[in-house]
C-alpha cells in the first residue's frame, strides 16, 4: 500500500498522537521520507502542539496558587480527613475553643510537613519521568545537551557530574557509565548520568533544590514501574531511578552518595 | 471543600496516592481553570476530584496513566455539577454545522505568541477546546479521552480533526492581525 499526500495529511494527527497501527505508521514514515511538503506540514503541526503544551504550562492565568497543592495535601491526608469527619462533634463540645487553639498551632507544622512531602513527591515523579522518557524511551521534547554546556548556561554544578564514575564494590556485574548529559523533563532541568547495572538502566539525576529528606539516601517512591531513592547534596536534590529491586536502587544510591555529595558541595 | 468522608483512607494508601496522584495537581488545576474560567470553582473542582480519587484509589491500576484516570474523575465531577446546577447541555449539533463550514484549512502561521495561541484556542467551541487540550496538552490517548468525556472514540477523532481545523483558521486570522499590527509599527 502506498499512501498519497492527502491520506498522509488526514492521518497526521493520529500519527503525531501515536494512535495508528504499526503498519500504517510505517507507510506514513515511508511517505514522509520522500515528500518534503508533508514533512513540513507534520513538523509545523508538531511544533504547534509543543507550543500549545508550553503555553498552557507557563500561563500565569491558569497557574494554581503557590500553596494550593500543599493545602490540598493537608486537607486530604488521613489525619485531616478524620479531623474533618469529627469536626461537628468538636464544635459542639465546650472544649471547642481549646481545640481550635491546638489546631492552630499544630496546623502550621502540619502544613509545613505537607509542603515538604508534596515537593519531594513532585521532584521524585519528575526524576522518574525523566528516566523513563530520556534513558529508556528517548522521547524528550527538548534535545539533551552536554553537561559542560549546561554548566555554562544553567548551573555550574552540572560540570561536577562529568567526573562521576560508576561505583565499584556492588554485588553482581560491574556497573558502567553509558551516557552523561543534561536534559529537561516537565520544565525541570537535570544533570543526568546513565548507568548499566545487572542488565538494567539506572539513572543518576541531579537538579537544583532540596527534597527535604536529608543527606542519607532513602527510598522515596516505589511503584510497579520504578524505584526512586533520593538524598540532598548541598543545594541540590539527587535521585537514583531504576526498575531494579528497591534494595539494589538504595544500594546504588548509597554507593554514589559520598562522591556525588562531595562534588556537588565543592562546585 | 467540606465534603464528608465515607471512609478514611489508611496511611499506606495515602502515601501511595501522594506519590502517584499529587504530582498531577498543577496540570489538573490548569485544565480545571481553563474549563471553569474561575479560580474558586477550579480549586473546588480539583479538591473534589482528588477527594473522590483518594476514596476510589483501590480502583486505580498501578502502572497505568494516573493523570488520565484523574482527568476522567474530574470530567465526571464537573458533569455532575453542571447537571445539579441545571446548566444547559453543550450544543452537540454544532459539530454537524461546523463540519460543513470549513472550506479551506490554511497553513499554520510561522510566528505565534503563546497569547495568540491561547486566545485562538479560546475562540473555538468548548467541546473542541476540550478535545485538543486532553489530547495535545494532557497527552491522553483517544481511548482515554473517550472514557473521560463519555463519548464514542469516533466522536473524539472527529472533534480533534474539526477542532484543529478551526484552530488553524483562528490562528491565521490572529497571525494576519499581528503581522498587520507589526507593519503599522
Amino acid at each position: 500500500m502506498t499512501v498519497t499526500c492527502r491520506e498522509t495529511r488526514e492521518l497526521a494527527d493520529p500519527f503525531l498522537s501515536d494512535q495508528l497501527l504499526v503498519e500504517t505508521t510505517h507507510e506514513i514514515v515511508k511517505h514522509l521520507e520522500t515528500c518534503p511538503g508533508c514533512r513540513d506540514e507534520f513538523a509545523a503541526r508538531r511544533t504547534l502542539r509543543g507550543q500549545l503544551q508550553s503555553a498552557v504550562a507557563s500561563s500565569r492565568d491558569l497557574a494554581p496558587r503557590p500553596d494550593f497543592a500543599a493545602q490540598l495535601a493537608a486537607n486530604l491526608r488521613p489525619a485531616a480527613a478524620a479531623a474533618q469527619m469529627t469536626r461537628r462533634a468538636w464544635l459542639e463540645s465546650w472544649w471547642a475553643a481549646a481545640a481550635a487553639l491546638v489546631a492552630l498551632v499544630g496546623g502550621g507544622i502540619f502544613a509545613r510537613d505537607a509542603v515538604k512531602r508534596s515537593r519531594l513527591a513532585t521532584l521524585a515523579a519528575n526524576a522518574a519521568g525523566d528516566h523513563q522518557n530520556c534513558a529508556i524511551k528517548f522521547n524528550l521534547r527538548e534535545r539533551p545537551i552536554p553537561l559542560e554546556e549546561a554548566a555554562r548556561r544553567y548551573d555550574p554544578a552540572f560540570a561536577s557530574l562529568t567526573t562521576v564514575d560508576a561505583p565499584t564494590g556492588l554485588p553482581g556485574d560491574a556497573m558502567a557509565v553509558l551516557d552523561r548529559h543534561s536534559c529537561v523533563f516537565d520544565d525541570r532541568r537535570f544533570g543526568h548520568v546513565v548507568f548499566r547495572y545487572e542488565d538494567h538502566i539506572v539513572s543518576l539525576l541531579v537538579t537544583s533544590g532540596s527534597t527535604g529528606s536529608g543527606s542519607a539516601p532513602a527510598l522515596v517512591a516505589n511503584n510497579t514501574a520504578y524505584r526512586v531513592a533520593s538524598f540532598d547534596a548541598g543545594t541540590h536534590a539527587v535521585f537514583v531511578v531504576s526498575d531494579l529491586p528497591e534494595r539494589d536502587v538504595l544500594g546504588v544510591a548509597q554507593a554514589l552518595a559520598a562522591s556525588v555529595t562531595q562534588r556537588l558541595t565543592q562546585s | 471543600m467540606n465534603k464528608a468522608w465515607g471512609k478514611v483512607p489508611d496511611q499506606a494508601t495515602w502515601q501511595t496516592f501522594e506519590g502517584e496522584a499529587m504530582p498531577h495537581v498543577d496540570r489538573l488545576f490548569r485544565l480545571a481553570m481553563w474549563l471553569e474560567r474561575n479560580r474558586a470553582e477550579a480549586e473546588d473542582l480539583v479538591q473534589e476530584t482528588l477527594t473522590q480519587a483518594l476514596q476510589s484509589f483501590h480502583r486505580y491500576t498501578p502502572g497505568t496513566n494516573c493523570r488520565a484516570w484523574l482527568i476522567t474523575i474530574l470530567q465526571h465531577v464537573r458533569a455532575n455539577r453542571r447537571r445539579a446546577r441545571g446548566r444547559a447541555p453543550v450544543d452537540v449539533g454544532i459539530e454537524e454545522r461546523v463540519a460543513n463550514t470549513i472550506p479551506f484549512v490554511p497553513p499554520i502561521p510561522e510566528v505565534l505568541t503563546d497569547e495568540d495561541l491561547l486566545a485562538a484556542l479560546e475562540s473555538i467551541p468548548a467541546q473542541y477546546q476540550e478535545a485538543i487540550l486532553l489530547c495535545d496538552v494532557q497527552e491522553m490517548t483517544y481511548k482515554e479521552i473517550a472514557a473521560a468525556l463519555d463519548i464514542p472514540i469516533g466522536t473524539v477523532m472527529s472533534r480533534l480533526h474539526r477542532g484543529r481545523e478551526l484552530l488553524r483558521v483562528a490562528l491565521t486570522a490572529r497571525g494576519t492581525g499581528s503581522a498587520a499590527a507589526g507593519e503599522v509599527r
